[in-house]
């Protein structure tokens, strides 16, 4: 099977180092945090404000190894198309995302936290929101260190400018509000496919 | 020569461009590019409302304290902010314990009694009753409850008077704070009660003599712009200076190794601190050119409106140097190094932590704090308390040690990635090298075969 063959390859090339990042992030939160008998709400902040980062470390470099002229001219030759690669290595990071934030949801039920499943959703709708920002960036810019500093700077503005986001505020479920992951979700995957159809389009174009 | 060449190749860029739009964007969604124009610093008139203040006052703080502790203790849900938002603490049954002893220490009261007083309690919105000793639940056929008590238990519960919960009279100040950090301890810190957040319970009004204070030595010290510049500062730093110009730092380093113009570098006869120093001086450059013109444009803003007035033009530019440009420093600092050294994104991810952890943190003190390791300092004062002239006054000398610390360790990582430049360029170092050969050994390990 090819596809799960490239997928092995870019879990062992690509994907080490940022997996061994949003471990460091799992692990920070409680230390920075504290997440033992917490509430609803409470338990929603660590959620929202630190493993919803992940998102970001796991998908914006999604493009990256393509950056590299070398390499994306050898895997342009090749008999399998970028855009299916890019698709095995959005996957393995959704399914590495869902996967860590399921984890540490469980860990947080363990700790006696009221974690439910809408807290886990949530959570995932930001990862996946910030992370398709940054993949939007990277699909215009073709430059992964910028495509960082877009959803970072966007997470500092939920900061400044709280809920005058709306829909688009990423710490609602702090008051129990949970409309805004309803947009966040689908404009991420929106986001997603529109980067794929950026990259198909330059690659055409170039 | 060199300067210009690089900071032209900075400047004409998609990522300086995009550092632009988002600083820009960032300031303004705080709204310190366009101050309120109508909420003007006036001379205080007299028999007005002049706000309110904290002061260290143990007769105010400790009854204040005590009350709000005993009603956590009730609800046992304690209110903490260990990184800016809310977290309702709930106390195990030893930690409770422990915080009964803690008011009965303060009170003299009985710990028992205060547990009794805990249990008794009725609390509206939870729909719970509870009911001691003697007491029944009985149906009453009509699908409904009664709820009979033993006359002796009613009458000794209508009797049991509320607890007199003073604070003891032999019990001094150092004592209470010590006894409320402890119970900020067992919270896990961040409360209300640790011994530098007491002072939020003494709240007293700003009298007219003070507020008169105030406004003179905003106009005398001040001279009015230096309280727009510093609020303008407070809000640049945390919110942009102290994260963004890290990107521009690993952007221009990592471009050198992307167009394969690193080892064309090496090669040339300039020594590595004249090449580091020039990049270094060409970002710095470029992260404050937009950040003086933005400084300026906000406080000019205000200019007529103190007409008449000893205004300080130079104060944007005093706060751009000395106040904002350290961090700024540091975060470039930061980036080359790691780039250098690492030959990856890696400084993104340790500024952003850096960033992340020191306004979080720090969220109870933006107020004001200046402690030494703040990445970005705070004094978030505006129009309404006369910018805190005289807070500001007395915490100068302590800012202007973090920011000769931020820029004296700035300078230390610039040497740092001197020698790392100057060892690459031996090919001592090779980038992540090192990381990338200890990647594929641990791969090369797991592709052999166990025969």
């Amino acid at each position: 099977m090819p596809i799960l063959e490239i997928a092995k390859i870019n879990l062992r090339h690509n994907s080490v180092l940022s997996i061994a990042v949003c471990a460091a992030i799992l692990i920070m939160t409680p230390i920075l945090y504290g997440t033992a008998n917490l509430d609803a709400a409470s338990s929603a902040a660590p959620l929202e404000m630190f493993v919803s980062f992940i998102g970001i470390v796991l998908l914006t470099p999604v493009f990256g190894p393509e950056q590299n002229q070398e390499t994306s001219d050898l895997v342009s030759s090749k008999y399998i198309g970028t855009t299916t690669i890019y698709l095995v290595r959005i996957v393995c990071a959704m399914i590495l995302l869902f996967a860590m934030t399921g984890l540490f949801c469980i860990f947080m039920r363990l700790q006696k936290c009221d974690v439910t499943l809408l807290l886990f959703f949530g959570t995932a709708a930001n990862a996946v929101f910030l992370g398709s920002l940054g993949m939007i960036t990277a699909a215009l810019t073709d430059n992964t260190v910028i495509a960082y500093m877009i959803p970072l700077v966007y997470y500092a503005l939920n900061y400044g400018m709280g809920g005058k986001l709306g829909n688009y505020f990423l710490f609602s479920m702090r008051v129990a509000d949970f409309q805004p992951k309803m947009w966040l979700f689908p404009t991420g995957i929106l986001l997603l496919v529109l980067s794929l159809i950026v990259k198909r389009l330059k690659q055409k174009l170039l | 020569m060199m300067f210009c060449r690089e900071l032209k190749k900075i400047i004409w860029g998609i990522p300086y461009l995009l550092f632009v739009v988002v600083l820009t964007l960032a300031l303004f969604s705080q709204g310190v590019l366009e101050f309120d124009t109508e909420g003007s610093v006036s001379k205080p008139e007299p028999g007005g409302n002049y706000g309110t203040k904290n002061e260290e006052i143990p007769e105010l703080i400790m009854p204040a304290a005590l009350q709000s502790l005993y009603a956590e203790f009730q609800q046992n849900e304690y209110r903490t902010y260990p990184i800016g938002f809310i977290k309702t603490v709930k106390l195990n049954d030893k930690e409770q314990a422990e915080i009964a002893e803690i008011i009965s220490r303060i009170t003299g009261i009985d710990t028992e009694k205060l547990y009794g007083e805990n249990e008794n309690s009725y609390t509206a919105g939870e729909f719970s009753i509870q009911i001691d000793g003697d007491g029944s639940l009985q149906p009453d056929g009509n699908g409904g409850f009664t709820i009979s008590m033993d006359d002796a238990a009613a009458i000794n519960s209508m009797q049991e008077e509320p607890l007199d919960l003073t604070v003891r009279a032999n019990l001094s100040y150092s004592e209470f704070r010590e006894l409320m950090q402890r119970a900020d301890d067992l919270l896990g810190g961040g409360s209300d009660y640790a011994a530098d957040a007491l002072i939020g319970f003494g709240t007293v009004p700003v009298t007219y003599e003070e507020a008169l204070e105030r406004y003179e030595l905003m106009k005398t010290r001040d001279h009015v712009t230096g309280g727009y510049a510093r609020l303008f500062s407070d809000y640049a730093v945390a919110m942009a200076l102290s994260i963004l110009p890290v990107f521009l730092a690993v952007i221009m380093d990592m471009k050198d190794r992307s167009c394969k113009m690193a080892e064309l570098i090496y090669t040339r006869k300039a020594s590595g601190i004249k090449i580091i120093f020039t990049r270094y001086f060409a970002l710095l450059t470029a992260v404050m050119l937009p950040i003086i013109l933005l400084s300026y444009l906000s406080n000019a803003g205000i200019w007529g409106m103190y007409q008449g007035m000893d205004l300080d033009y130079f104060a944007p530019l005093k706060y751009d140097l000395g106040w904002i440009m350290p961090s700024a420093m540091i975060a470039i600092a930061l980036g080359m190094c790691l780039t250098e050294l690492t030959n990856t994104p890696l400084a993104i991810a340790v500024q952003g932590l850096w960033w992340f952890v020191d306004i979080n943190m720090g969220i109870k003190s933006v107020a004001s704090s200046y402690s030494l390791f703040r990445l970005a300092p705070r004094h978030n004062a505006g129009t309404n308390t006369y910018f805190r002239t005289q807070d500001f006054i007395d915490n100068f000398p302590r800012l202007i040690t973090n920011r000769l610390l931020f820029a004296g360790l700035s300078i230390l990582l610039v040497i740092v990635t001197i020698v790392i430049f100057e060892a690459n360029r031996k090919g001592q170092i090779n980038g992540n090298h090192k990381l990338k050969k200890a990647l594929a050994n641990f791969r090369n390990r797991k592709d052999q075969s166990p025969a």
